[in-house]
């Protein structure tokens, strides 16, 4: 496979991935009406879960546990 | 062998030592070939009457090693040891400032390594992060949107979001890893250019 071919391709792939993602993500805010309550986390916090929104605002991570974040992007909660 | 060829070969022979040094075991022989020749010898017979050349400067030599080699005196062992003593602030420091020059060009060259490397090492963790938050949201929405569809629709969005995050910075990493490899080759070249220009220099 050429070297040019791949990075094309990977540009098209990438280009495809955020596009859908960020139409699925304007999906679902939409479909809680766009209102943080809808999408908050509800009991025991899960490893699982990447997308958290409340009132201080709505950040994407993961948080192994209470305090304990793998990554994060747009802030921590408290 | 004539008289003008004994000297000369010996002078060749005598060549590792100092001038001062040659030149006087030269006029040394060349005074004792005269004395031979006074006493009524020709001048090859008076170079024969010496011996050759070779083994003269052989033995010379051998002498000069073991003058060099005479132990020093105790007095000048003490000297040299107070001197060394009291000399310690100046020959200490100067140590001591060559040691901080070295060791600060040494992390000047790190540093400028580590400069280098910094774009693609932060665009490779970036992949990284992609790569980690893509999976676990992709699979955790499978889970979450029976529980809140919204948040589902959402984690899913962000996995393939990552995904793309992912793709693009590995792309990035791997584009910019390529050309910092002949960056650091040409950097460690010109590095290596001018150190062996310092050492020739030296010489």
């Amino acid at each position: 496979m050429k070297i040019r071919n791949l990075k094309k391709k990977c540009l098209i792939m990438s280009a495809v991935f955020l596009i859908i993602g960020s139409v699925l993500t304007g999906a679902g805010w939409s479909m809680a009406d766009f209102k943080a309550e809808n999408v908050k986390e509800e009991g025991k916090p899960k490893w699982y879960r990447t997308f958290y929104a409340d009132e201080q605002g709505a950040w994407i991570g993961i948080q192994v546990k209470k305090g304990v974040y793998l990554l994060t992007f747009g802030g921590t909660r408290e | 062998m004539s008289k003008e060829e004994f000297l000369g070969s010996l002078n060749r022979l005598l060549k590792s030592l100092g001038k001062s040094e040659r030149e006087k075991s030269l006029s040394y022989y060349n005074e004792i070939i005269d004395d031979y020749m006074e006493d009524g010898y020709t001048e090859e017979e008076a170079v024969e009457q010496i011996g050759s050349p070779g083994q003269i400067a052989q033995e010379i030599l051998k002498e000069q090693q073991t003058q060099m080699k005479t132990p020093m005196s105790r007095g000048m062992k003490g000297l040299i040891a107070v001197l060394l003593v009291l000399g310690f602030p100046l020959w200490g420091s100067l140590v001591l400032a060559g040691f901080c020059l070295v060791l600060s060009a040494v992390l000047l060259v790190l540093s400028a390594y580590i400069v280098i490397w910094c774009i693609p090492i932060c665009t490779g963790a970036v992949s990284v992060a992609g790569l980690i938050l893509s999976v676990v949201s992709m699979g955790g929405a499978a889970v979450i949107i029976f529980q809140n569809s919204a948040a589902g629709v959402i984690q899913l969005g962000v996995g393939m979001s990552s995904a793309g995050i992912f793709i693009l910075a590995g792309l990035l990493t791997w584009i910019l890893g390529q050309y910092f490899v002949k960056v650091t080759v040409r950097f460690s070249k010109w590095l290596a250019g001018i150190i062996t220009g310092m050492r020739r220099k030296k010489l």
